[in-house]
């Protein structure tokens, strides 16, 4: 119950913004197809396919910024609005663990972004399929997951920073979120990241505990 | 006695400046405290220890025998806070807050909030963020109420609140107070208000100094006299004096002792100061001149 | 406690960022100019002889492998294949070598170069497996891309790029020649070479579930098959397919006990004939780079890592005349290179030289690092010290410290801990004692 309240005031913060998102998501998404469509209507589809294969071009990279846009613009919705006037001192007053209360927090719009992302490999998968075999659908899937990536970690980089309360360790965070991000965009081809991303996942799930930080640090204040 | 509220040997600076050093004083069980001071004597950093958003440098500071802190969600649970500016969620409805804050708590009486709430005669998808201070006011008591808290803090109740609504305030928060086994601690800019709502002031003066007595113990021992000065040397607050206004048309100077102890002590110390009548105070005027003007 | 936990994440998640930037970092700030040394067989001198940059700008060497120095032209003319144009505007052509006589046209007849790059290796890049099979006969001067590409696996599909559907009649011709060929199902590689911009089409070279090479080529749009004869116990683990006018060979075929052989071409066919073994002591075809060179005289094979450079001389029969190794000029540590390595005790190295996919390496710098994480210790020390934290409270950061060195520092002086006293953890900054009677800590 008390799990659903916390769900609802969140939705109730995002919801706006997500459906601009979802919105921007399709907008995006449609303008895929169209490029796409295009390309094959002016160039000869071999020669596209060539590009794909063996040349390596990402006829997609369109979206690759799409889920750290998304990841970011969800965190504000969500805490932008709980540090104007200190608004998070209400939350924190709930009888209820504070590390509970902001996982919860972190757990819903982590699942609002996920449904976004979910969007966007399907999409992808359908476009490029459209096009391409099988084969470079499933190679486009996994080309963008890093830019997935990306927007978990756009969306907890916005969480740290806007729940911290001192200005210098909100700069830090933003440092460390770009210095993961920087990492996500370094792909010359398709694929590159199939045996790193693992590892990555795995580092970015730190993310996680870590939000308790400036949360802790806000209740705390000396 | 049991203390709702028990502060002792409270420290808290900010960076090297000390706003108190050695702050100790308890709001008993079942009493309305008015925290009465003038601005920048550190009310806010008290407000903010006791509802748990600042660590003392030192001393200790307990809420319902829990440090201020770190309370425990259970204890929590039987505090109600009012923010400074009626805090509220502005993104949502009557009816959503009221949502909201219900599963939090066991004890929630949702007829006291709508009691409060629909009097505004606003729809319950109303948002609360399009609603004027004084609406909001009643909507974030109206959720303290429904918690039904053992404790209740009020940071400035009064703030942004035009006298007809603060009026409103206190007519519901002492009606509330009549079921009895509440205890409140509040502040307010509105000295006047406390008179009929509150038991017991505390003083906070500039550098941690506080005065804490019951409100009819201050009206009735608290007092001011107006004199005149033979010559151009005037009193000055001495202890027993404790305080002198200059300000004012006719000079006047405030003591809690008794007539004529204040008429032998002028006598031995300050024999210039011919001294007048005593004058009517009103809470406010008595406040001002315990802690000054300026 | 979970406060604790948040902060060790950051400082793992910091530490983490700080390892895989610290190389890029440095590659950054100070990009490597020198190149790889250009090393060559002199039919002239009958000697190796090689070209380095030895620093900032210019200065290369020219150089033989007893030490001799030679001017620009000079090396030149030492290696006259490889500059026959200059030799040309030199008026020094045709070249008299060996008591034989070698034009212009000679000498363009019998160059030719073969590469293997370890990025090209099967698992070393990622690589969509639907190659386009080129008409080998395209009865015009220039290849051209098949609108449809053939998908390896249990048959031969061919999908069409226009409709983006599988083409069922080609499938099935293609899969029944190979079948028929006595081709074991499913393909196991694929090896070929995509492009149009190339001498003919060899088409592609499938291995069987057997271990068996076929080679598949498409003429006048049906499919030939011709079985490649690999010696006994030959694995083949990579093929290099290098179509080229010279018309001896077809490219270069890797075992999976990385011997290396050059893959003869049966000349009117331009089909795949026999095997010949190249002897290329030390070559590991998983971090070095090879070239073999080919003039009228001599066939060198040149590989090289990123610290050592092998030369092996051959006559035309691949038979080793000679060999020369040396180490570079660029595996010279620079000081930046010992320096950047000291300040750290280990980094991630995220790219691969040898490589496309993107990787976490973990690079140990060793006892050279000591140092630097004794200084980062004192430094963390006095840190913690002076925000007033007692011994016990700041050995696990000074561990963390110990452990990752400046990384450690830099992450707990940027997620300093919190104090557990409140602000009068910093009391020792302001000289006075905390007020005792503490009930939180």
């Amino acid at each position: 119950m008390m799990l659903f309240a916390i769900f609802l005031k969140e939705w109730l913060k995002v919801r706006w913004v997500w459906l601009g998102l979802s919105v921007l998501h399709l907008g995006m998404l449609l303008y895929l197809y169209l490029v796409l469509r295009h390309q094959f209507r002016v160039e000869h589809s071999e020669m596209i396919w060539y590009w794909a294969f063996e040349l390596r071009r990402l006829l997609y990279e369109p979206i690759q910024s799409l889920p750290l846009i998304s990841g970011v613009l969800i965190a504000a919705a969500q805490f932008g609005p709980e540090m104007i006037g200190g608004r998070f001192r209400l939350s924190l007053h709930l009888p209820l663990r504070g590390d509970l209360l902001v996982w919860s927090w972190v757990a819903f719009g982590a699942l609002m972004g996920a449904v976004l992302a979910l969007l966007d490999a399907l999409a992808l998968y359908w476009i490029v399929g459209q096009w391409f075999p099988h084969e470079a659908a499933v190679s486009a899937v996994r080309t963008a997951l890093p830019w997935l990536l990306g927007g978990w970690i756009g969306y907890f980089g916005a969480t740290l920073a806007l729940l911290e309360p001192a200005a210098s360790r909100r700069l830090i965070y933003l440092g460390l979120s770009a210095a993961f991000l920087a990492l996500l965009f370094q792909h010359r081809g398709y694929q590159e990241y199939d045996q790193v991303l693992p590892m990555l996942i795995a580092i970015a799930l730190l993310f996680i505990p870590a939000v308790i930080l400036p949360a802790h640090r806000y209740r705390h204040r000396s | 006695m049991n203390a709702a509220i028990r502060v002792e040997h409270l420290a808290h600076r900010y960076g090297r400046r000390f706003i108190y050093q050695d702050l100790s004083f308890a709001v008993p069980e079942g009493k309305v405290v008015a925290l009465l001071g003038k601005n920048g004597v550190g009310k806010t950093t008290l407000i903010r220890l006791l509802m748990g958003f600042l660590r003392p440098s030192a001393g200790q500071c307990r809420v319902l025998g829990e440090p201020s802190h770190a309370l425990s969600p259970a204890t929590r649970a039987r505090i109600g806070l009012l923010f400074e500016g009626h805090l509220a969620y502005d993104f949502m409805s009557i009816a959503q807050i009221e949502r909201f804050y219900r599963p939090f708590y066991r004890r929630w009486r949702r007829e006291l909030y709508y009691d409060l709430v629909d009097r505004l005669g606003l729809s319950h998808d109303h948002k609360i963020g399009n609603m004027s201070c004084g609406q909001r006011s009643q909507v974030v008591l109206g959720l303290i109420f429904a918690q039904d808290p053992d404790l209740m803090i009020l940071d400035d109740y009064s703030m942004g609140l035009d006298a007809g609504y603060r009026r409103l305030f206190l007519d519901y928060l002492r009606r509330f107070l009549d079921e009895g086994g509440k205890t409140v601690f509040v502040t307010s800019h509105v000295v006047q208000d406390m008179e009929a709502l509150v038991d017991e002031v505390i003083f906070l003066q500039r550098g941690g100094a506080v005065k804490q007595l019951p409100l009819v113990e201050f009206r009735r021992q608290f007092r001011c006299f107006g004199f005149r000065v033979d010559g151009n040397a005037p009193p000055q607050a001495d202890g027993l004096i404790e305080n002198v206004d200059l300000h004012g048309r006719a000079p006047c100077l405030y003591t809690f002792a008794e007539p004529a102890q204040l008429a032998a002590h002028l006598e031995t110390h300050w024999p210039q100061v011919r001294l007048g009548d005593e004058q009517p105070l009103t809470l406010e005027d008595a406040f001002i001149g315990l802690t000054g003007k300026y | 406690m979970t406060a604790r936990l948040a902060r060790w994440s950051l400082l793992l998640l910091t530490i983490f960022l700080l390892a895989v930037w610290w190389p890029l970092l440095k590659d950054l700030l100070f990009e490597y100019r020198y190149g790889k040394t250009d090393l060559f067989y002199s039919p002239v001198i009958e000697r190796f002889v090689y070209k380095e940059l030895l620093g900032e700008g210019h200065q290369f060497i020219y150089r033989d492998q007893d030490g001799t120095d030679y001017d620009r032209e000079t090396f030149e003319a030492l290696i006259p294949f490889i500059y026959y144009k200059n030799m040309e505007l030199w008026g020094r052509l045709p070249l008299r070598l060996a008591g034989q006589t070698f034009d212009k046209a000679q000498i363009q007849a019998e160059r030719q170069v073969l590469e293997l790059e370890p990025v090209e290796l099967p698992g070393h890049a990622p690589r969509i497996q639907l190659f386009p099979l080129l008409e080998a006969n395209p009865g015009r001067a220039r290849l051209r891309f098949p609108e449809d590409i053939m998908r390896p696996g249990d048959r031969l599909t061919f999908i069409n790029s226009d409709a983006n559907r599988i083409d069922p009649e080609l499938t099935r011709v293609f899969t029944a020649a190979l079948t028929e060929a006595g081709f074991a199902w499913p393909v196991q590689a694929s090896f070929g070479r995509v492009s149009i911009l190339k001498a003919f089409d060899a088409g592609y070279f499938l291995l069987d579930r057997t271990g068996d090479l076929f080679q598949l080529r498409r003429v006048d749009g049906a499919p030939e098959v011709t079985p490649v004869p690999l010696p006994d116990g030959l694995a083949v683990r990579h093929l290099k397919v290098a179509e080229n006018k010279r018309g001896d060979s077809l490219g270069l075929i890797l075992s999976e006990d990385d011997r290396l052989f050059l893959l003869a071409q049966d000349e009117d066919r331009r089909t795949a004939a026999e095997l010949i073994p190249l002897a290329l002591p030390g070559y590991d075809p998983d971090t070095m780079e090879l070239k073999i060179l080919f003039n009228p005289l001599y066939r060198t094979a040149i590989y090289s890592d990123q610290r050592e450079i092998t030369a092996v001389a051959m006559d035309r029969q691949f038979e080793p005349i000679a060999r020369y190794s040396r180490t570079m000029a660029m595996a010279e540590p620079r000081l930046v290179d010992r320096v950047w390595e000291a300040l750290v005790p280990f980094s991630l190295d995220l790219h691969d030289p040898n490589g496309r996919y993107l990787r976490l390496s973990l690079d140990v710098h060793g006892p050279l690092a000591l140092p630097a994480i004794g200084v980062a210790l004192i430094i963390a020390w006095l840190l913690l010290w002076r925000r007033g934290l007692r011994l016990l409270n700041i050995a696990p950061s000074l561990l963390l410290v110990a452990l990752t060195g400046l990384y450690g520092l830099i992450a707990v002086a940027l997620i300093t801990p919190e104090t557990p006293q409140g602000s009068a953890g910093a009391d020792r900054r302001l000289g006075r004692a905390p007020v005792p009677g503490q009930a939180n800590a």
